[in-house]
């Protein structure tokens, strides 16, 4: 199994306090794993760590093979970062600011047009990033963190600023890029967007990471293995998840009384609750 | 060292520039303070621009050095530049030179408002190299050590008083300990080589002063490479 990232008893503590607490887990390679916590849990920390900002306490953190600390300019030319504190050059033109990053990761600059389109700012690519709204600013930082087409990407809360029908366009780049070989490691308070891209999920809460897997195994575990019914004449029943609840909706459908028939499957943000007992905000 | 990657940088601090007010009025200052010496005749016509050059030194060099390095930490664009594969010296070279540029437009501009007959050439030119990057190190480390644009303006004023003009307030401590201590300030030495090679005097009269200023020169990169380093981790 080839891995992009490997995280083994990573902890960090700043001061007094603790913000990573002994974490681990592997991403593997061309997957999307979802980094999931409330502010101040450590995602953040997290990510800097990994992308070789900020140093580890202690822990072993491997990017595509290389301690994270020991990344060398061109191990840098290999991943993509957009985090919540990303800056771009305000008095420059959208074009000029992604043809200058395009030079430095020694891009070909029509991949600047490309991602333009991707992000929906073909239009604006003349336009002063100053004159531009919040939401716009951010697409441009996603164009700028996947212009090179990294190996690994590192997203921190990518579509937080963005509206809708923006959020859709970033998902369809994200997994496009995806398809192309890149591994996503993106934190998110978006449960729907995890759901949605996510090939694993991690819960961190206090600094620990409280659950690990896929959303639909996640499903599945904390599925309440009952099923709620709606008859005609406005009754809620709630039935088992077994042969005696499939025997009473056989009843309610063969004297057609039966309305509706919903399974009782959590979503991320419920198994969130349940799991850390607080709510993602 | 990448050619590509620092063109990269100096262009983007061309676009950047052009647009910034701020920094050309800065470029102003010496070629306004050439014009008033220009006209108080020619007596001591080399010690004012000597004067002209240190005051292109401090106000372009290192103070819109340490602006363009405090605006880059400001609105979060050198995390970005110190994660991508550009490394520190190319960093380096691409944002100091535009800063060089314009040092040397202020400095042509106010030789030819001042009309001077540069005596010892290669002398002149060994010093400025020596103080630019000097300046620009200054600049640079004082823009990193600032969170904001606002504390850079505070910061760099002690810089510019005891690095830069200091020779101006050496005129009036020279007789105390003050004036002794200032004796070492880089801008000192610049000052006192400067005149020494306008004036003619022999190279051995000012060679000890050259192995100052380089040795100013060798902390202040060090300093600089040091901070680069600490500011590419965020801890």
């Amino acid at each position: 199994m080839e891995y992009a990232l490997q995280v083994k008893d990573l902890s960090k503590i700043f001061g007094q306090q603790r913000a990573l607490q002994q974490v681990s887990f592997n991403v593997k390679k061309g997957e999307i794993f979802g980094f999931l916590g409330p502010s101040g849990s450590g995602k953040t920390t997290t990510v800097k760590i990994l992308t070789g900002q900020l140093l580890q306490t202690a822990g072993d953190v491997n990017i595509l093979g290389k301690p994270a600390s020991k990344m060398k300019d061109a191990d840098l030319g290999k991943i993509g970062i957009l985090t919540d504190n990303s800056g771009l050059y305000e008095r420059m033109t959208v074009k000029d600011n992604l043809e200058f990053y395009a030079k430095l990761y020694r891009t070909p600059t029509e991949r600047v047009e490309e991602v333009l389109k991707q992000v929906g700012l073909a239009d604006e690519k003349k336009k002063q990033v100053k004159k531009l709204s919040k939401g716009m600013k951010q697409r441009i930082l996603l164009a700028r963190a996947v212009l090179h087409k990294p190996e690994v990407l590192f997203l921190d809360e990518p579509t937080s600023a963005l509206d809708p029908a923006n959020v859709q366009k970033m998902h369809e780049l994200l997994l496009d890029l995806n398809k192309e070989g890149t591994t996503i490691f993106l934190t998110t308070h978006n449960m729907e967007e995890a759901a949605q891209l996510c090939d694993r999920v991690a819960f961190l809460h206090e600094g620990q990471i409280r659950e690990l897997n896929s959303p639909k195994a996640l499903q599945h575990q904390y599925a309440k293995k009952t099923i709620h019914i709606e008859l005609k004449d406005g009754r809620l029943e709630t039935v088992g998840n077994d042969a005696a609840g499939a025997e009473k909706i056989y009843q309610y459908m063969q004297t057609d009384q039966l309305l509706t028939v919903h399974s009782d499957q959590p979503t991320l943000g419920d198994i969130f609750i349940e799991v850390t007992g607080r709510k993602l905000a | 060292m990448n050619a590509a990657r620092i063109s990269a940088i100096i262009v983007k601090e061309y676009h950047d520039l052009k647009a910034n007010v701020q920094v050309l009025m800065m470029l102003l200052i010496p070629i306004f303070l050439a014009v008033l010496y220009s006209r108080m005749g020619d007596d001591g016509k080399e010690f004012s621009f000597v004067f002209v050059s240190l005051f292109s030194l401090t106000f372009v060099t290192m103070y819109v050095q340490s602006m363009l390095i405090s605006e880059e930490k400001e609105k979060n664009t050198l995390q970005a530049l110190l994660m991508s594969p550009a490394n520190t010296v190319e960093i380096m070279v691409g944002k100091s030179t535009m800063t060089v540029i314009i040092t040397i437009i202020s400095l042509v501009i106010s030789w030819f408002i001042m009309d001077i007959e540069l005596n010892n050439l290669g002398i002149l030119l060994l010093v400025f190299i020596l103080s630019v990057v000097l300046f620009l190190c200054i600049g640079t480390i004082v823009g990193l050590i600032s969170k904001n644009l606002i504390q850079t303006g505070v910061y760099i004023m002690p810089f510019m008083f005891l690095f830069g003009l200091a020779p101006m307030i050496q005129l009036y401590f020279s007789e105390s300990w003050i004036g002794d201590i200032l004796s070492y300030s880089p801008s000192v030495f610049t000052m006192d080589i400067s005149m020494s090679a306008l004036e003619g005097s022999a190279f051995s009269s000012y060679q000890t002063d050259l192995l100052w200023l380089a040795g100013w020169m060798i902390v202040g990169l060090i300093g600089t490479f040091m901070l680069l380093k600490k500011n590419s981790l965020s801890n």
